[in-house]
């Protein structure tokens, strides 16, 4: 590109600056910019609502917050956590890294790109402000359950209006991924040689548009019952409650691997660069990612084993469920697989990637107990839930995305971030993650209930411990943002390559890379 | 030079462009016919 069209580039494309450079960007770098700060914005409301959880639970009887807004903090943590921090942080290092990693100068719709990211702040905004409103904020839980949650008052329709927002956002989100790789890869790159963090977004967009339209459905349905004197899930009526459990879980059953198999793909592309080896079984990733997400589709019922449901369901359920075992102990297989005799070095992503593979693991294994039947009538609704889910979210899709915020935060910025303080950051979070969720494995074998802000003073030892595993493991987050934002400032310069082991188009690009990746094609042999 | 071309069309050529937009349509329909199927097909004895 001559020199005269490269700065005419600059002057037109950065045309509007400050604030609204911001609002109306079309530029997958911007917008993949502003998903990680809003993802990590929630991620500390999200955070502060666990924490006021944390206090609550710190000691037996009633402390801070009366029951009904406890209710409401488990349910908004879920929420915000959900929809807010980890969904639009993946969807943030899709944005930055997908073009790059295909060859492309852009996502292919640049304009809903930006619609999609800018319904986000409006979504949370409505949600969070029903903290303020009669009734308070919704209480009945993130799965919003009905009957249950027409109890909520005034926020009812804030609540499911917000859902809605975020399912559009999410739809189009997916559509323009889809688009972009299906339509934009450079010559040569064919669809087995993409990267696999690129082959798990597919499958995760694909996901998206198949399920949130059934969260999207079941929310209506929850507003037509309410508002215009339908009765899908109301018993009088002639409907039936325990649909609505059907129809949710038939979007929530995917949503977990919506929020897992892009964390499948940025474990795959930073434990070949630091073991210097190609990753082991590509096509056999690729084929397990697949398996992963059609069986995500036919384990929902794993949700409601206790609901009263035929013999013949419950077994279905059951094994289908313990059938994700396999493709998912697939891959665990490929990332050790490529660790082995590899020349391997411990930075700060690779840290990050190692503790994602043995947490999230252990988080699997209690999947598989919960996964069976007749012993899950011992753990349902109890701690061990809570502790299952945590370890395979934040240990899991939440150290995925540290890792992978490590791992190109040089090629964003073009500086190293501070290697020792990452390595403190990850220590930090790994000691207290532990010490926070592990005894509640504990609690719930014990026969703690979730959601409730007081216990039996049997409860009361663990209960402190993860409270104060809780308190730290927040503090340690604060590291990361100082991290980040020494990083983003300047620091040591970085080069195209970044990282010794790394192979990909995104690393032949320098660092920062051009306002448009890919302005002519790169060929890919 | 100023120019009044999106920022998308300087980068996506025609061909693309066409495809891009068969996509997002086939794609959007689907989303709304599980959305609509999802719906329809719990209505029954709900009068
Ligand atoms: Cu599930």
């Amino acid at each position: 590109m001559s020199h005269s069209h490269a700065a005419h580039d600059e002057h037109h494309d950065r045309a509007p600056s400050g604030l609204m450079r911001w609002v109306t960007t079309t530029n997958h770098k911007d917008i993949g910019t502003l998903y990680l700060s809003f993802s990590l914005l929630m991620f500390f409301v999200g955070g502060t609502m666990a924490m006021v959880i944390r206090a609550e639970l710190f000691q037996p009887g009633l402390q801070f917050v009366d029951p009904q807004f406890f209710n409401s903090m488990t349910t908004i943590h879920a929420l915000v956590m959900i929809f807010g921090a980890v969904m639009p942080g993946f969807v943030g290092l899709a944005n930055w890294m997908v073009p790059m990693m295909i060859g492309a100068p852009d996502m292919a719709l640049p304009r809903m790109n930006n619609w999609s990211f800018w319904l986000l702040p409006f979504a949370f905004i409505l949600l969070l402000s029903t903290f303020f409103m009669p009734g308070g904020a919704p209480a009945g839980g993130w799965t919003m359950y009905a009957p249950l949650v027409m109890q909520t008052g005034d926020a009812f329709p804030f609540l499911i209006f917000a859902v809605h927002i975020l399912g559009i956002s999410s739809i189009m989100g997916a559509i323009n991924i889809i688009a972009t790789v299906f339509n934009m890869r450079a010559p040569g790159m064919t669809f087995m040689k993409l990267p696999l963090f690129v082959w798990t977004w597919i499958i995760t967009a694909f996901l998206l548009i198949a399920s949130m339209p059934v969260l999207a459905g079941a929310v209506t349905m929850l507003l037509t019952d309410r508002f215009f004197g339908t009765s899908f899930f109301s018993a009088a009526g002639g409907g039936d409650p325990v649909m609505y459990q059907h129809i949710f879980w038939f979007f929530g059953h995917p949503e977990v691997y919506i929020m897992i198999l892009p964390a499948f793909g940025v474990v795959s592309a930073i434990v070949p660069t630091f073991a210097r080896k190609p990753l082991f079984g590509y096509s056999s990733m690729v084929y397990a990612t697949a398996s992963i997400a059609f069986l995500s589709f036919i384990v929902w019922a794993h949700h409601m084993f206790t609901v009263g449901m035929p013999l013949a369901g419950e077994l279905f359920f059951m094994y289908t469920t313990v059938l994700i075992a396999v493709p998912t102990g697939v891959k665990i297989f490929n990332w050790v697989a490529t660790m082995w005799k590899g020349s391997m070095t411990f930075e700060t992503p690779m840290l990050f990637a190692l503790g994602f593979i043995v947490m999230f693991t252990i988080g699997g294994f209690s999947g598989l107990m919960l996964g069976v039947t007749p012993a899950d009538f011992q753990y349902h609704d109890t701690y061990f839930v809570v502790a299952h889910f945590h370890y395979v979210l934040v240990t899991g899709a939440v150290y995925s995305i540290m890792a992978a915020v490590y791992f190109w935060l040089p090629k964003w910025t073009g500086h190293m971030y501070d290697e020792k303080l990452g390595k403190l950051h990850f220590w930090l979070s790994t000691i207290f993650v532990n010490v926070l969720f592990f005894p509640q494995h504990f609690l719930g074998l014990a026969g703690m209930p979730r959601r409730i802000p007081d216990y039996n003073v049997q409860f009361a030892d663990w209960n402190m411990v993860s409270s104060i595993g809780g308190f730290m493991f927040g503090l340690s987050q604060l590291l990361f943002v100082y991290i980040v934002i020494r990083c983003v400032r300047g620091g040591q310069k970085a080069t195209a390559q970044v990282w010794e082991g790394a192979h990909g188009l995104e690393w032949t690009l320098p660092s920062p890379p051009p306002y448009h990746s890919f302005t002519t094609p790169p060929v890919v042999k | 030079m100023p120019t009044t071309i999106p920022e998308s069309r300087q980068t996506v050529t025609a061909d693309a462009s066409r495809r891009n937009f068969r996509t997002v349509l086939v794609l959007g329909l689907i989303a709304l016919a599980v959305y609509l199927g999802f719906i329809a097909m719990h209505f029954h004895g709900n009068g």
